[in-house]
């Protein structure tokens, strides 16, 4: 028994590494949990405040407590998991709504123009209107 | 037996054959699926110009989850992996979009105020030449003015001269206009011929129309109370007519004159003694208006 164990000692450190190797690109899941909030509260501060956005960021929140619960559990790659869709999703909510703004002023300076341009093509016109004294 | 062997064998290489397709990698659908998106994204214009970073950390989720596909077959942890880049690159649409849109206000913004600068500058434009034409206008106006002002001076002077040139003729205003009155000693009783002392009269009178061609004249022949009525009218008309020639002779032309034989009538003294006789076997003379035209005729 005791030597079966011995035999296997260097494969399980073997594993070990490989697991400490694969997790190394990513955050710890404490260390994830604290980027996930953080980024929440950064999307939720930035006011991604339609509708859409508002159920994707309470996904995400939703996540992260699950995130908290597994952690608590010791379920680490749950955590970990969670954690980082949380962190996805919180970004996808703030990058669209931010988009959204965007989008809606461009248009609306676009209609702004697009009056001028009227303005200065009815400027033009009264200019060539000949006037009889 | 040989001849048994060959179709066995075809049929295992066939097998082999089959057997070889089946251990190509099985698919893993929600890494296909990020590897769509990602494609997308990836050709997308406004995504390689304004959000290659984003771009990148969807590419790392994504070779991340490839890895735990063909390395580990890992379902659950691909299927993770393969959600984070799908993410990612929604990250980096969305992202892509905003920065295009910046942009697109950035430089409408300019055009903006350029086009306002434009604007502006038409307007002013506009106004300056409608404040020139407003002027051009007012001008034609005093002009026009103006000119009408010195017409109907023109008109008074050519009047008051017309008036200061008959007062010697002693011209008296009357409601016809101007009326020079001939008389004393002008005609004998019965007669139409001109006397001696006619003359300078008329050369005044003549010398005062050439000095204002656009007047004419009406010569209207007057006769005493001797005779009847109907050859004092005749004798009246001969009477008008003598001064109208005498006009003529001296220059004046004979449409400018007109005549009219009044006889008897209208006396301006009595015909009951000599001298008053005398006033009344006269002519008048009648001036038009600058137009030629006499004020009323009768």
């Amino acid at each position: 028994m005791q030597s079966e164990l011995t035999s296997r000692a260097p494969a399980l450190a073997l594993m070990a590494a490989a697991l400490v190797a694969g997790c190394s690109t990513t955050a710890a899941p404490n260390e994830q949990l604290g980027i996930s909030r953080t980024t929440i509260e950064g999307a939720q501060s930035a006011g991604a405040s339609d509708p859409s956005s508002d159920m994707a960021l309470a996904l995400a929140r939703e996540k992260l407590a699950q995130a908290d619960a597994a952690a608590r559990a010791n379920d680490t790659l749950k955590a970990r998991r969670l954690a980082e869709q949380a962190e996805v999703d919180a970004l996808v909510a703030r990058s669209k709504s931010s988009a959204d703004k965007s989008r809606k002023a461009a248009a609306e300076l676009d209609a702004s123009l697009a009056t001028l341009r009227e303005e200065m093509t009815r400027a033009n016109t009264a200019t060539t209107t000949p006037v009889r004294p | 037996m040989k001849t048994q062997w060959t179709p066995l064998a075809s049929s295992l290489a066939t097998v082999l054959v089959l057997a070889a397709c089946s251990t190509t990698p099985p698919r893993n659908s929600y890494l296909d699926d990020a590897h769509r998106s990602y494609d997308q994204a990836n050709m997308n214009a406004d995504v390689s110009r304004y959000a290659q970073a984003e771009l990148a950390r969807a590419r790392e989720a994504l070779q991340r989850a490839d890895t735990a596909w063909s390395e580990k077959r890992d379902a659950e942890e691909t299927g993770h992996l393969a959600y984070l880049a799908s993410q990612r690159t929604q990250v980096a649409m969305n992202m892509a979009e905003q920065r295009a849109a910046d942009a697109r206000i950035e430089s409408a913004g300019v055009e903006r105020e350029r086009l306002r600068a434009d604007l502006r500058t038409r307007e002013a434009q506009v106004a300056n030449r409608n404040a020139q034409m407003a002027a051009a206008q007012a001008q034609f106006a005093q002009t026009q003015a103006q000119n009408a002002q010195a017409l109907a001076a023109a008109e008074a002077e050519r009047a008051n001269r017309l008036q200061r040139e008959l007062a010697v003729l002693a011209a008296k205003p009357t409601d016809h206009g101007l009326v020079v009155m001939l008389q004393d000693v002008l005609f004998d009783t019965g007669q139409a011929t001109l006397k001696e002392g006619a003359q300078s009269k008329l050369d005044q009178l003549a010398s005062v129309l050439k000095n204002h061609p656009e007047r004419r004249v009406m010569v209207e022949g007057f006769t005493d109370s001797v005779g009847n009525a109907d050859s004092n009218l005749v004798l009246s008309r001969a009477r008008a007519e003598s001064v109208r020639n005498a006009l003529m002779a001296r220059g004046v032309p004979g449409d400018r004159i007109e005549t009219r034989g009044n006889g008897q009538m209208r006396p301006v003294a009595s015909n009951s003694t000599q001298a008053g006789r005398q006033q009344n076997r006269r002519v008048e003379v009648v001036f038009s208006d600058e137009q030629g035209k006499f004020a009323s005729v009768n």
